[in-house]
């Protein structure tokens, strides 16, 4: 699915944003199709403090559900997912690990209009929920780095 | 063979006798009726591909074979609502079978 988000991939920070329909769980109290955005960032990205990588990555997070609030056809759906997610290498294991840096979960209803950047009085008039493995990610970096 | 409902499951490229992940000690798993209406692309999308859970280009769902109870689950975040369930030890799996 293209959404017009394909100039945020530099190579350096972000090297893929993939975005996808899916059905809500069956048990799911917001039954429908969601919409799920899982932007990657690069490896060179999994260096401490793990606060700095955070803030980067809330930055991105939230001019993704910036500029999907302008398009009309992302309202069709019962709400916005978008994940950042980092990949931490570690040398004694066979592959990066994968974990979300930061994630924000919005009612489609509930999308901002206008064009200027989302700030934390707009998350809270949203109702939007943030969530995060940093807890995770930090002691994957402490691994990395030591 | 057949997988319940409330028995967990995750995806990968090889089929495996028993998860123990080699991108770090954790491994996530989810409920089969949670994910049973999915296609695969779906899932991996739903979970975010994480390692040890869900890799772009899986063709394998492996069934755990021990209890949900060994489990941490982590309530789904926001409005979409994926239960996660992660434990920090190899896991056995009691099947894999090739998905499509």
């Amino acid at each position: 699915m293209d959404l017009g988000l394909n100039d945020l991939i530099d190579g350096k920070r972000i090297v893929q944003i993939d975005a996808d329909s899916i059905p809500a769980p069956p048990q799911s109290p917001h039954p429908g199709d969601h919409l799920i955005v899982n932007c990657h960032y690069n490896i060179e990205m999994a260096k401490p403090p793990s606060t700095d990588l955070y803030d980067a990555a809330r930055s991105d997070g939230l001019e993704i559900v910036r500029r999907l609030a302008e398009k009309p056809a992302v309202r069709k759906f019962v709400s916005l997912v978008v994940r950042v997610i980092g990949h931490f290498p570690d040398p004694q294991m066979q592959r990066p690990a994968r974990r979300r840096i930061y994630e924000v979960s919005v009612l489609s209803n509930n999308l901002p209009t206008g064009s200027r950047p989302i700030s934390r009085a707009d998350l809270k008039r949203m109702g939007a929920v943030e969530g995060s493995q940093i807890d995770d990610v930090a002691e994957l970096l402490h691994q990395t780095t030591h | 063979m057949q997988v319940a409902d409330e028995e967990l499951v995750n995806f990968g490229f090889s089929h495996r006798d028993d998860i123990n992940p080699a991108t770090g000690p954790r491994s996530y798993w989810f409920r089969f009726a949670d994910i049973a209406h999915l296609t695969l692309p779906q899932v991996q999308a739903a979970i975010g591909e994480l390692a040890s859970a869900g890799q772009r280009g899986a063709k394998f769902m492996r069934a755990c074979g021990i209890p949900l109870k060994a489990f941490v689950l982590r309530p789904g975040i926001g409005f979409f609502g994926l239960d996660e369930y992660t434990i920090d030890v190899p896991v056995m799996v009691r099947f894999s079978i090739e998905i499509r």
